[in-house]
């Protein structure tokens, strides 16, 4: 196909790109204020406990002090929560995490903020606390809320596994374990809200989703949404992390309390202990297939740490679910999925979201079952994918979009050959992995799937775009923009995003699950039409000619004699008028009824995937067990690029995360307390990443999406880690159930005496 | 952060000054102490910078001794051709410190200071012999570095003495040294086991002296004088090495902690004990007599 896009494919350098880079952006904790006052958040020191009593007498004739503000002072609601109301804003009788917040200070300095939070009495009486989704089902565990600790539970399958497993050959059974994951990024959650003196407030946030902060917000307050403004500053870095709006909330009320202005800002240990984290899981899982390697059956049963509140857990568990086969045939499938409430620190939304637990179960039981039946890891997955037509167990449709797992295990094959020539030094053992990963697209059937957004052609030429969703950092405000001059015929660096507003932005709803290009560019590619026709319409009529003799083409009206007028005098005559030239357009993401299976949870099912190979060359360390990436190959289709420096940038930054998640990432519990800082908390850094990385793209075309986009924000760190578990497993024949990889894990010495 | 007053002398005589006021503490390289101060888990009243002191900050051959200025960084002592010169296991372990930030400003005295189990630096000037040279308002004293560290962030330094300089005499003859850490990433990475050794062989090629030192496996960066002891007089050949090694195991005592269990760290220093020993050999074995 040959195409001749001005903006689509190109990698363009995103307009806020300079000022992140020279530390001229303003993130929320940067804003300039007047009359700023500071709230500090006081803590549980306790997994579990009662609060007996709450003594803020000394605290609030600290000098300096505004306000010390507890749930009792919460006018509306004083729980929230994107799914389930069961997590409250400041704590009251009960604390079920360590760091979960019970009073917040208000004061004109931060060190009296600090000083009066010191001096505020909490009388605890601590309650046992349980860690463990396995233990915290039991009959005896200590029960977190009143309807018990399992928050959510889904049981779905297709035909008989009783069935598939006695059609098979060879059975793989075995027991992974995934452990707490920090988003780990570089801005920690802040949130500055203001008072006015209209009687609104008005809060910036770090935030994925701020039109549902200020639904949270206003519930808390009581006061109607219109009331509640909030803004988007520059944000630095979300990955799910910031779909929670326990900030935003104790912002908006600190600010309402004192009818002032209040800033917080969560430190790097508070942001650990407090806002969500991927799920830890323990995934039982059981593999059956014929002796020729064709799959039969999968049961599985997973139970999901959501720690103490529900967050996005129950929506985490859907995907977790659904992507239990992963892209593979499975005839016979049954999975059981339970989400438990532990005293842990949160767990919520994720990059991945669920997906990568699933993949880990999936990819190296997958190998484990090649070795049985004396397959190679390409011949089994050769054999087992699935293909554009193929149902999955939840009665989902795989489209054409499944011709990218053919074309990404050739590749993969040609890389495991390249991969294996690399000689191996001395003293080290090498080996070649490789995994598959499928990632839905969407927030899946019967949810509010839509997004909002608005063009506006100004008299200087410039279109701007309302963005009705948050770019986090990945850059979707560069793929809007690109995706916009496109469809106008305009050059990029003519189309601006403006910064998000509640007041003037329509709602374009959460940025997550892989879904915004895909949403934002569709709804723009209509918005611009609307644009064109709103144009030719007041084209028409100040130069006296029906708008649809009329014609738009690269910015310039054509009349009917075949002369050209640049769209912008239009505009600016228009504008003397006072007419503003504006569209917008709403896109619901496509949940055909015909094809949608309704028999499943609301959530479910997700309808279009998206897939992906990584291949992994290890050396491993056989005397220390230490364990080296030397190679790794991300290929991954993305329908059409838009921004080919985002779609690297993506797809880099998430094998980054994978490798994390594969080898060192954990928020392990540390006496007391749990691991809260980056020293002990272990990203990988710019040394740890492979020195031979190549990245490829495949595009095979998604026909409902904008020129063929589709996501790519979360599928780069699915296939990671179960591909570096199996390189692993080839160079010295040790198989890791539990993550991360460690070398004590390696050599079997990691029992703790 | 608790609030301090903040002094930042510009010689040594202010320093001795400064440091001679109860509650006073050094801020070095302040890699260490400002996460401390940031997490409350110190308090000093005052706080002295001694960031501005060049004096303090040198290596230099006085002859029959290296001497490294307490300010010196560890970027400045990884990029010394001195030091790689006559100590190479220094030089590793300098460059192995944390990143490049915390490289150019940590300092060898700070990292002297904190008496961290798991610091990088201790080992190869231990395998040295180094000592220490302390200064207060009233004299100096000079100690043996492996006096001065006592315990898992505890050194012998008293109220008011601070550390001018560490000194340790270079090695003749045959010689090499080498440092080997084991972290969990490769950069920023602090030490689960870490390893130093020097190795002297006389003229027919047997060992005629070896020093072993290893650290994150006690509550000090300990000397392994059994295995230093039974290495005199050997041929040095891999059997030999992983023989050291196992021994080495017999004189520490490893934890369990966040970063590793004890099972794994006692394994892995007889690995790397053999391992440095034998590329010191190999060095020494390469240089002429």
């Amino acid at each position: 196909m040959t195409e001749n896009y001005q903006s689509i494919g190109k990698g363009v350098i995103r307009k806020d790109a300079w000022e992140k880079a020279v530390g001229k952006a303003l993130y929320t904790a940067d804003l300039p204020v007047e009359n700023l006052s500071y709230g500090v958040i006081l803590r549980s020191p306790h997994h579990h406990a009662r609060i007996l009593e709450i003594d803020t007498s000394a605290a609030v004739r600290v000098p300096g002090v505004q306000a010390v503000i507890t749930a009792e002072d919460i006018p509306g609601e004083k729980v929230f929560g994107p799914l389930i109301q069961d997590q409250p804003s400041l704590a009251w009788e009960v604390v079920r995490h360590l760091g979960e917040p019970v009073v917040l200070v208000i004061a004109r300095s931060l060190k009296a903020a600090e000083q009066a939070r010191e001096s505020v009495k909490i009388r605890y009486q601590e309650l046992e606390p349980v860690f463990d989704p396995l233990e915290a089902v039991q009959a005896d565990a200590p029960q977190l809320h009143p309807d018990g600790n399992v928050v959510s539970e889904i049981h779905v399958g297709d035909g008989d596994p009783e069935i598939g497993f006695q059609e098979a050959d060879v059975i793989v059974e075995k027991t992974f374990s995934l452990p707490r994951i920090s988003p780990g990024y570089m801005e920690p959650e802040a949130s500055l809200a203001v008072w006015e003196d209209d009687g609104t407030v008005t809060v910036w946030v770090s935030s994925q989703h701020p039109f549902t902060d200020q639904a949270a917000i206003s519930a808390a307050l009581n006061m109607p949404v219109d009331r509640v403004r909030v803004k988007g500053a520059v944000i630095g870095g979300a990955f799910g992390g910031k779909e929670d709006s326990s900030l935003a909330i104790l912002a908006a009320l600190g600010a309402w309390k004192i009818q002032g202005t209040v800033r917080l800002v969560n430190s790097r240990r508070e942001s650990f202990l407090a806002h969500p984290k991927r799920h830890p899981a323990h995934i039982h899982y059981k593999l059956g297939a014929r002796k020729d390697g064709t799959i039969t059956a999968v049961q599985a049963e997973a139970y999901m740490d959501t720690g103490a509140y529900a967050s996005y857990g129950p929506a985490v568990a859907m995907i977790l679910t659904e992507t239990m086969t992963g892209s593979y045939r499975v005839p016979h499938v049954r999975v059981d999925t339970f989400v438990v409430y532990t005293n842990s620190p949160l767990s919520g939304a994720m990059r991945g979201f669920g997906s990568p637990q699933t993949h880990f179960a999936v990819e190296s039981a997958l190998d484990m079952l090649a070795e049985k039946v004396e397959l190679d890891p390409i011949q089994i997955r050769e054999k087992n994918i699935l293909h554009p037509g193929d149902q999955i167990f939840t009665k989902v449709t795989i489209n054409d979009s499944a011709l990218a797992l053919t074309k990404c295990l050739q590749k993969g094959r040609e890389l495991v050959e390249e991969f294996r020539a690399v000689p191996t030094p001395e003293g080290k053992l090498s080996g070649v992995g490789i995994a598959l990963a499928a990632q839905s697209m969407g927030l899946g059937a019967n949810v509010p799937d839509d997004s909002s957004h608005k063009l506006e052609w100004a008299p200087d030429g410039s279109v701007l775009i309302y963005l009705g969703s948050p770019d986090l950092g990945q850059g979707l405000a560069a793929a809007a923009e690109q995706i916009t001059a496109e469809s106008l015929g305009i050059p990029f660096d003519q189309v601006r995003s403006l910064p998000l507003d509640t007041l003037v932005t329509p709602n374009g709803n959460v940025t997550c699950a892989s879904r915004m290009t895909y949403l934002v560019g569709n709804a723009l590619v209509d918005a611009s039409q609307k644009l064109i026709q709103a144009l030719l319409k007041g084209a028409g009529r100040l130069l006296d000619i029906p708008a649809d003799q009329l014609n738009y083409q690269n910015g310039m009206v054509l009349k009917p004699d075949g002369s050209e007028i640049p769209a912008v005098e239009f505009i600016s005559r228009l504008a003397e008028d006072s007419i503003t030239l504006e569209a917008e357009s709403t896109f619901s993401f496509p949940y055909p009824e015909e094809t949608t299976p309704q028999h499943l949870p609301i959530g479910m099912p997700h309808v279009l995937y998206c897939f992906g190979a990584q291949v992994v060359r290890v050396e491993v360390d056989p005397d220390l067990g230490t364990v080296e990436v030397t190679h790794l190959a991300a290929i991954h289709d993305v329908g059409k690029v838009i921004n080919r420096l985002g779609v690297e940038g993506q797809i880099e930054g998430g094998v980054a995360t994978g490798l994390g998640y594969a080898l060192s990432e954990t928020m392990l519990r540390k006496g007391e307390s749990w691991v809260d800082s980056f020293t002990e908390y272990l990203l990988p850094t710019a040394l740890d990443l492979p020195e031979n990385y190549q990245t490829i793209i495949l595009e095979v075309p998604e026909t409902s999406g904008p020129y063929g986009a589709k996501g790519v924000g979360e599928i780069p760190l699915v296939p990671t880690a179960p591909a570096v578990a199996n390189a692993l497993y080839d160079a010295i024949q040790v198989r890791i159930c539990d993550l991360p990889i460690t070398p004590e894990k390696v050599l079997g010495l990691n029992k703790v005496s | 952060m608790q609030e301090f007053d903040y002094l930042r002398p510009r010689n040594v005589a202010e320093l001795k000054e400064n440091l001679s006021q109860p509650g006073a503490r050094i801020l070095a390289g302040g890699t260490d102490i400002i996460p401390q101060l940031r997490r409350g888990k110190s308090a000093p009243k005052i706080l002295v910078d001694t960031s501005g002191i060049r004096s303090l900050r040198f290596i230099e051959d006085q002859g029959d001794r290296v001497v490294i200025g307490a300010m010196t960084t560890h970027q400045e002592i990884a990029e010394s051709q001195l030091v790689s010169d006559l100590n190479p296991a220094l030089r590793i372990a300098a460059e192995s410190v944390g990143s490049t930030q915390t490289r150019c400003r940590g300092t060898l005295g700070g990292n002297i200071a904190n008496a961290s189990p798991a610091a990088d630096t201790l080992p190869p000037l231990l395998v040295y012999e180094a000592s220490v040279l302390i200064q207060n308002l009233s004299g100096e004293r000079e100690v043996p570095l492996e006096s001065l560290v006592i315990g898992p962030g505890q050194t012998a330094l008293e109220e008011g003495e601070f550390i001018h300089s560490i000194s340790f005499r270079p090695l003749t003859g045959r010689w090499g040294s080498h440092f080997i850490k084991v972290g969990k990433r490769k950069g920023m990475a602090i030490s689960v086991v870490n390893a130093a050794a020097t190795v002297v062989l006389d003229k027919k090629g047997s060992v005629s002296k070896a020093r072993v030192a290893l650290g994150a496996v006690g509550p000090v960066v300990i000397r392994c004088r059994e295995t230093e002891s039974s290495l005199c007089g050997k041929v040095p050949d891999r059997k030999v090495f992983e023989k050291a090694g196992e021994q080495a195991r017999e004189e520490v005592r490893p934890i369990t902690d966040i970063r590793s269990t004890e099972e794994y760290r006692l394994h892995a220093a007889g690995v790397i004990v053999a391992r440095v020993l034998e590329a010191a050999a190999e060095q020494a074995r390469g240089r002429m007599g």
